[in-house]
């Protein structure tokens, strides 16, 4: 069972039920004391943030505010750990992140290797192609043409019944 | 009257040489009787209703002695405007609302006001002479018969 508890005031300290004064203001405010300490040194109007013992001077000042903050980093330094991400389950990745560097830059190269040896095949694909080229090309441009006019046409004819609606 | 003197100057005579004994004693307080600012007769009390009454004095107690919140008392109008339901020398009922002492509730905590204050009632106690309350009314008004005046307050702490 959680206790329900009301803040002091004057010190900012927690009143347990059955403890503490109220004090009714006639303009409707009411201030609640922990102690007769508190209550005495709110009708001297002392400032709770002149005395160190107050949760508003330890505001003020900021103290104990840096712990806070240490123990904020170390919990979230803690917090790295590998996941699975969609498409590389937690397998593979725990299988490449084990891997010898060896084996990683073979793997590597062989890769580059096959990728240089597509390449070079397209060309040469390409240079023989162009040897073969120059006598089809002659030809090719008349045909492209008569192509592009039969397209055209036909378009314009299915274009025309739905023109105007 | 002679022995008397002598009587207090021994008493002085011994509580300097205690002084002299025991330097870093406290010397005796000076105590005085405490104040108690619960509402007792020839008790002053503001009002915080509309009857136009802005004082009065407590002459009689209908329930306890002395009063506290939330109990009836017979008063005289001290001081009032001159176009009030009441005028000054009249004799009413009234109840106790705010009062400066220090009341315990029954689950522990304590309560008090910044000073007596009390709402007129009709000299049977059966209902307020006023048509408002002004400021914070204390909850113990809710027990008595003064219903009436606990709804008319704008606020019950």
């Amino acid at each position: 069972m959680v206790v329900k508890t009301e803040l002091c005031s004057f010190s900012g300290l927690r009143i347990y039920p059955g403890h503490g004064i109220m004090y009714v203001r006639g303009d409707q405010k009411s201030f609640k004391f922990v102690s007769r300490k508190a209550k005495s040194l709110f009708t001297q109007r002392i400032n709770p943030r002149k005395l160190s013992w107050t949760v508003l001077y330890r505001r003020a000042t900021k103290k104990g505010t840096l712990e806070d903050a240490m123990k904020k980093k170390a919990r979230k330094v803690t917090k790295a750990t590998v996941k699975s991400v969609a498409g590389a389950s937690l397998d593979i990745i725990k299988a490449k992140r084990n891997q010898k560097p060896e084996v990683r830059a073979a793997a590597r190269e062989a890769a580059l290797r096959e990728v240089k040896e597509r390449t070079k095949a397209k060309q040469a694909a390409k240079k023989a192609e162009a040897k073969k080229a120059p006598a089809a090309a002659k030809a090719a441009p008349a045909a492209k043409q008569s192509k592009a006019m039969a397209k055209a046409g036909g378009k314009a004819g299915k274009a025309g019944p739905g023109g105007k609606r | 009257m002679f022995a008397a003197a002598t009587a207090a100057a021994r008493g002085l005579g011994s509580c300097l040489a205690r002084s002299a004994a025991a330097p870093l004693l406290r010397p005796p307080l000076l105590t005085q009787p405490r104040r108690d600012m619960s509402i007792h007769l020839k008790t002053r009390l503001n009002v915080i209703d509309n009857t136009g009454a802005k004082e009065v004095e407590c002459i009689d107690f209908y329930a306890r002695k002395p009063a506290r919140l939330g109990d009836a008392i017979r008063v005289v109008v001290k001081s009032a405007k001159h176009d009030g339901r009441v005028s000054k020398k009249d004799i009413v009922g009234a109840v106790v609302v705010r009062q400066k002492a220090k009341m315990q509730r029954p689950d522990g905590s304590v309560i008090f006001f910044q000073e007596n204050a009390c709402v007129l009632m009709k000299r049977d106690l059966s209902g307020p002479i006023g048509t408002r309350v002004t400021g914070p009314v204390a909850r113990e008004l809710r027990q008595g018969r003064f219903m009436k005046v606990v709804l008319m307050a704008s606020r019950v702490v």
